[in-house]
């Protein structure tokens, strides 16, 4: 009996409109996001790239004119322009700290339309106002993108409400019910065996049209898409067996249809915000305007110490700083404009920790409750598989902050001990590279909750008891 | 006998739980979403006013100092929040908050309040905007979509064509039908609204001629898709089948096109990279006259000039500190480079303003969205507004503090320090947003799109009840 139904159901299927609707849209869906996400890779790449190009040709640059001084040339710069002073070079040398995008960062934009993927930490510069949000338009962060991640997480659903509202009802209405419940075969057993084939097509469907999207975008299927596939598999098996306890409650098809909408809304839209806006009630961020009223006290009781130290006019422009000064000066001179720098820091470094502690337990607290939709549980696995999450950027953040410590360290004795800087020192500068690996990935257990979810859907749904069960369906 | 059909209607949509249930949760939503935006806004409001007055002090509290070291100490301009972006937040969260108006440079607006998010801000908030844009035209959706399909699906369709009642007279009233409890509703929220925003004192003035017409916009949003239900309800066979198509609608309408032309605009006129912008901008900076370098050319050929124009030999002889004028003359450069940098990324937002324009056919969304943000400035020109405001200030900011310096001091004289009154007398950044006229002025093709929206969607229905 049970081959024949499935041979029936999968004939029914392809012979129906539906599945080549379905497919059609998915692919086109797929191929245009994927194409989306692509071209956002490509552009940050690109900038990169370029970043990389102009600091080697500063670095040629800096090279040669080094080479030109060690050999007692006149290079025709003013002095405080000339690279054999550390403190030029470790401002106008600065090294590209990159975040470069993963294999699979096309899937999902997530942060990465906010964040910029580079930056220059100088010897000079303040740590703490390296600008890391992007130059990007606030209407594009407000409609969001259409990458895959958004067919995943918002269209997919939709697709399988379409393909499965009226499974059940539809029989009913067509009186065809009677005939099926005559069969071996229980009500919800048949309803199961339709879901699960619908499931199988959809899947399979969505498979190749993912590894077709992955492929024409020059990302490579290794372990990491099979991650993928998990996860999307388990988020298609979670509607679908949504759409199994709907129609199990045996109303109408337009009833069903609102039912799943009204799911759909709730899941998709309603709960993540209300996640969201919890979130930041619960762990609110200290206002970000009394931070530059602190930072402005801070710095003018710290400028009215060194008032009667520091030359004003040489504490705006450090760079002036000509090597011909007096040693015991430049010495101090610096000590005391790197003393106050670090006094700025450590009295904001509570205030700029806040806003970090804050936004860390926000997102504990989201990941605590994201088990309430498996739209936040799944654009937290696509983000994070992207390499595009809140804590991607979090840790890059805090991977430039040391960096930009490790630059001002490699300078720092140079300027103090008034060595000049030479052209074998270019090799030994510190180099940065980002490492995301040791992030902790919630896939795994979001995997999880979705698999003990859409688990715990079909259980109930079967374990409601048969003939009476039956009797109500039929009704 | 039209009357009859939208009482029916009327009563039949009240009576019915859907509605009910539905209705009772969005009016529910939306009271909690007024009063957690209302609680937000009153404490950025505060925040905002504390940190503008801690900011005029700090900068009033200087002591005598060199005026160009008060110019590189800087001052912040605090963007300030309107009444309305109450009711429609748009861009607010994704765009800073204040600018550092300093010497020799023209800031961007730091701290987005987004980026001090997690990652789900990026799904939306519950806002008043985002049920009036987003979960309404639902409710008008689940009102609308069985208008003609539960007539089809009973057989009562051809018992009311019977009455002699005209197919447009039909179409009409399922319209109002569906319309009027939506409409009630959504005057009950403005009405809130209104009153809610009229309490709050330190929200700054109402204009309810912006309310008013904010409100008329939405209702033309909901006039359009009670239009758009019912054609599909009259083209559908079944219930479920005109509700999965109009969902369908509402995705593409709401999500799908300004996704979509996020990511055209995004590709056809990209942004600069920050830093790339930086390094542009320092690049054109360094061709021209640095305040703050004397030995570079085009330093000397100024001096050179000004020897000529004050017709003296040295500068010591000029009557006024050389250096300040320089410095003046090297800040009016520099405002120059970012003027020509800020016009390129100006009329690349236009660019992209255009894509989204262009698909406004696709979206009646789009309009809308555009309208009330413009109404309520929380839109991104009214940023950009602010931000011209902010660096005309700054302009005028560094032209006081040089003039001071050239005026009141001998050339070579560093150790020049101005009168602490000096800070005090210069008046503080205030701004205003732009006036309604010229917010409708410039708006005039979104009216024109919901407009052409309307007569379409209208035209539509009574094309379509024709084939009933």
């Amino acid at each position: 009996m049970l081959p024949l139904n499935i041979r029936t159901e999968l004939r029914t299927i392809f012979r129906n409109y539906w599945l080549a609707a379905i497919t059609v849209l998915l692919l086109s869906l797929c191929l245009y996001a994927g194409w989306n996400g692509h071209n956002h890779v490509v552009q940050r790449v690109e900038n990169i790239e370029s970043a990389k190009r102009t600091m080697q040709e500063a670095d040629a640059l800096a090279i040669a004119r080094l080479d030109s001084i060690e050999q007692g040339l006149e290079i025709g710069l003013a002095t405080w322009q000339y690279p054999n002073s550390p403190t030029t070079t470790g401002n106008f040398n600065p090294r590209v700290a990159a975040f470069e995008p993963g294999n699979l960062s096309l899937i999902a934009t997530g942060q990465s339309d906010m964040f910029n993927h580079y930056v220059k930490p100088t010897l000079t510069g303040d740590s703490f106002s390296i600008a890391f949000t992007e130059l990007t338009s606030p209407v594009s962060l407000l409609m969001g993108n259409f990458d895959p991640a958004f067919v995943i997480v918002y269209l997919l659903p939709l697709l399988i409400i379409s393909f499965c509202y009226n499974i059940l009802s539809s029989e009913k209405e067509q009186g065809s019910l009677v005939l099926i419940a005559s069969s071996p075969l229980s009500l919800r057993g048949w309803l199961l065996q339709k879901i699960l084939i619908r499931f199988v097509v959809v899947a399979v469907l969505l498979s190749i049209c993912l590894v077709l999207m992955l492929l024409l975008n020059g990302a490579s299927l290794d372990g990491s898409t099979i991650n993928l596939f998990v996860v999307v598999w388990l988020y298609t098996a979670f509607w679908f067996a949504l759409a199994y306890m709907v129609n199990l409650q045996g109303m109408s098809s337009s009833r069903n249809a609102i039912t799943m909408l009204g799911l759909w809304v709730a899941l998709v839209l309603a709960i993540p915000s209300l996640i969201g806006q919890s979130a930041n009630a619960i762990y609110p961020v200290p206002a970000r305007t009394l931070l530059i009223n602190e930072m402005r006290m801070a710095q003018n009781e710290i400028d009215k110490e060194q008032d009667a130290i520091l030359d004003d006019y040489l504490r705006n422009h450090p760079e002036l700083m000509t090597r011909d000064a007096d040693e015991s000066t430049a010495y101090g001179w610096w000590q005391r404009y790197f003393a106050s720098k670090d006094l700025l820091a450590e009295r904001m470094s509570p205030l700029v920790n806040g806003h970090d502690e804050s936004l860390r337990k926000q997102q504990k607290w989201v990941n605590q409750l994201s088990f309430l939709s498996p739209a936040v549980l799944m654009q937290n696995s696509l983000n994070h598989m992207a390499e595009t999450s809140t804590q991607h950027y979090d840790t890059y953040r805090q991977e430039v902050l040391t960096f930009s410590e490790e630059w001002r360290d490699f300078f720092l004795p140079m300027v103090f001990q008034d060595q000049p800087f030479t052209k074998d020192k270019f090799s030994q500068m510190p180099e940065f590279s980002f490492d995301g690996d040791g992030l902790s990935s919630p896939v795994n257990i979001n995997s999880i909750i979705l698999l003990l979810i859409t688990v715990g859907l079909v259980v109930s749904g079967f374990a409601r008891s048969g003939s009476k069960e039956a009797e109500r369906l039929m009704q | 006998m039209q009357k009859l059909l939208v009482k029916k209607e009327l009563q039949e949509i009240l009576r019915s739980g859907q509605f009910r249930i539905a209705g009772l949760i969005v009016l529910l939503l939306t009271v909690i979403a007024i009063f957690i935006s209302a609680g937000y806004y009153r404490s950025v409001q505060q925040q905002h006013a504390q940190a503008q007055s801690n900011e005029r002090n700090v900068w009033e509290s200087q002591d005598d100092k060199n005026p160009h070291s008060a110019a590189h100490y800087g001052t912040y301009a605090f963007k300030p929040k309107y009444p309305l972006s109450l009711v429609d937040q748009g861009v607010d969260k994704f765009v800073g908050i204040s600018i550092f108006l300093e010497a020799h440079s023209r800031n961007e607006a730091q701290y987005m309040a987004a980026a001090d998010q997690t990652g789900l801000a990026r799904f939306g908030e519950l806002t008043p905007d985002f049920i009036l844009l987003f979960i309404m035209p639902l409710l008008v959706i689940l009102i609308g979509h069985n208008a003609f399909t539960r007539e089809k699906e009973r057989g009562t369709l051809n018992l009311i064509k019977s009455q002699g009642l005209s197919l447009h007279k039909l179409a009409m009233g399922k319209w109002l039908g569906v319309f009027i409890p939506v409409a009630a509703l959504t005057l009950a929220i403005f009405l809130l609204a209104g009153i809610l925003l009229s309490s709050l004192g330190d929200f700054g003035e109402l204009s309810w001629t912006s309310l008013l017409m904010m409100l008329l916009i939405y209702l033309a949003y909901y006039a359009i898709f009670a239009c758009v239900s019912l054609i599909i309800s009259a083209l559908s066979k079944s219930s479920g089948i005109s509700l999965v198509s109009l969902l369908a609608f509402w995705i593409i309408g709401c999500l799908a096109v300004p996704k979509a032309a996020t990511n055209i605009a995004e590709l056809k006129y990209p942004y600069p990279a920050k830093q790339a912008f930086d390094e542009a901008v320092a690049y054109d900076k360094s061709q021209g006259l640095d305040g703050h370098d004397p030995w570079s050319k085009a330093a000397k050929k100024l001096e050179e000039e000004t020897l000529k124009a004050y017709n003296v030999s040295n500068l010591q002889e000029l009557p006024f500190n050389y250096d300040g004028y320089r410095m003046q003359k090297g800040e009016e450069h520099e405002a120059e480079i970012y003027f020509k940098h800020y016009k390129e990324l100006k009329s690349i937002h236009e660019q992209q303003t255009g894509v989204y324009r262009g698909l406004t056919l696709l979206s009646p969304y789009l309009p809308v969205r555009f309208l009330s943000m413009s109404l309520a400035h929380t839109d991104y020109s009214t940023h950009w507004h602010f931000s011209d405001a902010a660096e005309n200030y700054r302009i005028g900011l560094q032209q006081a503090l040089n003039e001071n310096f050239a005026d009141n001091s001998e050339y070579g004289n560093w150790a020049y320090k101005a009168d602490k009154a000096l800070w005090s007398d210069i008046p503080a950044f205030s701004y205003a947003p732009p006036e309604l006229s010229d917010v409708l002025a410039h708006n005039g093709q979104n009216f024109a799109v919901i407009s052409g929206w309307l007569i379409l969607a209208f035209a539509g229905l009574f094309l379509s009840t024709k084939r009933l």
